[in-house]
């Protein structure tokens, strides 16, 4: 049996060192993740305070996303990681954005021609004389 | 007369635990092969079962309620049991780290996680339909689906849900293999093109999969808790369901599709004993479709109630896909120029397949054309469009790298002259099944139909035809290939004169693929290579190139 019989694959001692690089264990030192949380936390109140003065979907989303990218960058060690990583996820958030984008620049266009009557209110008048 | 090396995969360890626990990606890609095989097979007899019932309008043999049954059943096994899963699970698993020149894929617990989560999904889709008689089709439309979910849709839709978490499971594997697990030498455009077929579909597995997963919970919070979300009567938008499930499906389809192209990539360069025409230009083309087929998905929704707008942008964006597929179909058609062409039993099917999908690329462009969708959409044209694309392509390009790649896989060689006349009748019967349909569907014969007007008896009885001549070819098949594994010449370990890697170690391959991690050059340098008629394999004449073919043991 070879040496590496009992190895994972990424421990692959001639595959990684081929490549040059070792596998990094970044340790995050506390002082940073307490941070991140007391952020989160302001974050949130400041999401409420706001809320409650000026109701505003795009301001919410907005403070939403900067308390997602804290998570992404610190918690889930993307600001360590190799760029790739980021890529994939930038690459899934603009999926996201183009299915959001598409899917709602077509229900603007053809909300116009949905006919009343077929509506859920509509329907329930219909029901409501049907049953007279 | 080579032998069979006396440690190798298969013989490595014995057993049933062996083989239920195993982490070898190689039995992972055998239990994969067996596994789809089977719903293949079963797939198929539905199939068979259909067809004959459309011999003759009216009732033949089966109700009404039964045909939509049996064509939901075959729809959603052969789509979610046998294409998808079946050329990344089984050959993908086979052969992606042995070609590559690893031991295993990155995650071997994650590999063997996913062929269970396939096994409890199917089962679980499987019986569900059988249970409750789902008949909505493989497409799950609302408001049919969610007002049917006394049939069953909620159980079918959870094991749809847990088969996607096997596909993202595979496709993450290979993403992180093909990054983490080069050998030296083996830079990106080193890369046999199997290797970016997959890497390609394993990023669209990776990046499309979640969406279906969202798709069904959606639906399945509807079903179960009366929420609005699709179902216009309680507020919600039919239209929206469709623009998240194609959002999935349609590069679904290039799941399907491209880990087919990529071995027709390697068939014509192997069997044509020429370097690929065009390599960074075919292996671009793999992720080019891989990226455009997160365009186009509102092509299958023309005449959805898609708004006009939404329909034309689609539609241009379509044609985007033809131009990176049709740079394979030409760079394959240069490559076999003036190559030393061998028709053995996996160039015919690749040669098949140049005829089939092209046809089905071709006959795509009708459909993806607004103002002729509008007259053929839900007709036998798309019927016959799909399986040109999925059968034609995706299906014939696994039979190919099934024939090309199973003497490494068993060990054993099969009977030349019966696979390729296994090969014909696919051809024949495949074309004589579906080309008719074209005909058909432009005549204005709608798809799913039970029954239809007498004029369309004959295409019916010709394509029902078709089909049994198809299944003669898929008996004799499996029959010389169950007789190999038993009586078939012992394999060499190059049969073919291939050269990438996979080709450099034994057949079968030993458990650890290979002794020493080998160094690797041009991944289609056929120079060098000398037959040798003792062993009836091949022998590569570059050892510095490649490491030895080693049993692993050392």
């Amino acid at each position: 049996m070879t040496e590496h019989a009992h190895e994972t694959p990424l421990e692959g001692g001639a595959q990684a060192a081929a490549h040059g690089h070792e596998e990094h264990h970044h340790a995050t030192p506390m002082w940073l993740l307490v941070a991140v949380i007391v952020a989160l936390l302001i974050l949130t109140v400041v999401t409420v305070g706001v809320a409650m003065a000026t109701p505003n979907v795009l301001l919410a989303m907005f403070i939403a996303t900067i308390k997602a990218s804290l998570v992404c960058l610190f918690f889930m060690h993307l600001y360590w990681d190799k760029p790739f990583n980021s890529i994939i996820l930038v690459i899934s958030i603009a999926l996201l954005g183009l299915f959001l984008w598409f899917a709602t620049l077509d229900t603007g266009q053809y909300q116009h021609t949905v006919i009343p009557e077929y509506s859920v209110e509509g329907m329930q008048k219909l029901r409501a004389l049907e049953g007279h | 007369m080579s032998t069979v090396p006396t440690d190798n995969y298969l013989t490595h360890s014995r057993g049933f635990l062996s083989w239920a626990l195993t982490l070898d990606h190689k039995r992972i890609g055998v239990m994969y092969l067996i596994s789809t095989l089977l719903a293949f097979f079963v797939a198929g007899v539905l199939a068979l079962a259909v067809r004959t019932e459309l011999f003759s309008p009216g009732l033949t043999w089966v109700t009404a309620d039964t045909y939509n049954r049996l064509f939901t059943l075959h729809g959603a096994i052969m789509v979610f049991l046998f294409i998808i899963p079946a050329i990344p699970g089984a050959l993908g698993n086979f052969i992606l780290p042995i070609m590559l020149g690893a031991k295993d894929v990155a995650f071997p617990r994650l590999n063997l996680a996913s062929y269970y989560l396939w096994l409890i999904g199917g089962a679980l889709a499987v019986f569900s339909i059988l249970q409750g008689g789902l008949d909505t089709g493989w497409t799950f439309y609302t408001p049919y689906s969610t007002e049917s979910a006394r049939k069953g849709v909620v159980m079918v839709v959870t094991g749809v849900f847990i088969l996607g978490f096997s596909s993202i499971f595979t496709g993450l594997n290979f993403v992180v293999t093909i990054h983490k697990l080069r050998p030296p030498g083996m830079t990106w455009f080193r890369l046999p093109l199997f290797l970016w077929g997959i890497y390609s579909t394993a990023l669209v597995q990776v990046l499309a999969t979640p969406v279906l997963g969202i798709t069904l919970l959606l639906l399945i919070v509807e079903s179960t808790m009366r929420i609005g979300i699709f179902n216009p009567d309680m507020g919600g938008d039919p239209v929206l369901f469709q623009h998240f499930f194609w959002f999935y499906s349609h590069p679904a389809v290039y799941i399907m599709i491209l880990p087919g192209l990529a071995i027709i990539s390697e068939l014509i360069s192997c069997h044509s004993r020429k370097p690929i025409f065009g390599y960074k230009f075919v292996a671009f083309s793999s992720v080019a479709i891989a990226a455009f087929g997160f365009l186009v998905w509102g092509h299958h929704m023309f005449v959805s109630g898609q708004s006009t707008l939404m329909s034309m942008i689609f539609s241009a964006l379509t044609f985007s896909v033809s131009i990176p597929t049709a740079v394979k179909m030409f760079n394959w058609t240069a490559t076999l120029y003036r190559g030393s062409i061998s028709f053995c039993t996996p160039m015919l099917y690749a040669l098949t397949f140049l005829f089939t999908f092209g046809i089905g690329g071709l006959t795509g462009i009708f459909l993806g054309a607004l103002s002729t969708d509008v007259h053929l959409h839900d007709t036998y044209f798309v019927v016959a469009h799909f399986h040109y694309v999925m059968m034609g392509g995706a299906v014939i390009a696994m039979l190919g790298g099934m024939h090309h790649w199973w003497p490494k896989m068993t060990g054993r060689m099969y009977n030349e002259p019966l696979a390729k006349l296994a090969c014909l009748l696919v051809f024949i019967g495949f074309n004589t099944t579906f080309f008719v349909q074209f005909v058909m569907g432009s005549l204005g014969m709608p798809r799913r139909y039970y029954d239809y007007v007498p004029e369309f008896t004959i295409y019916h009885q010709i394509s029902t035809i078709g089909s049994y001549i198809l299944a003669v070819a898929f008996v004799l098949m499996a029959g010389y290939l169950i007789a190999s594994l038993f009586r078939g010449p012992i394999a060499p370990a190059n049969p073919w004169g291939g050269s990438t890697l996979e080709w450099h170690c034994a057949s079968p391959p030993p458990h650890d693929n290979f002794a020493i991690t080998p160094t690797v050059g041009e991944p289609y340098d056929y120079s060098g290579m000398a037959y040798n008629p003792q062993t009836g394999g091949w022998e590569h004449g570059h050892p510095g190139k490649a490491g030895p073919a080693t049993h692993g043991t050392t």
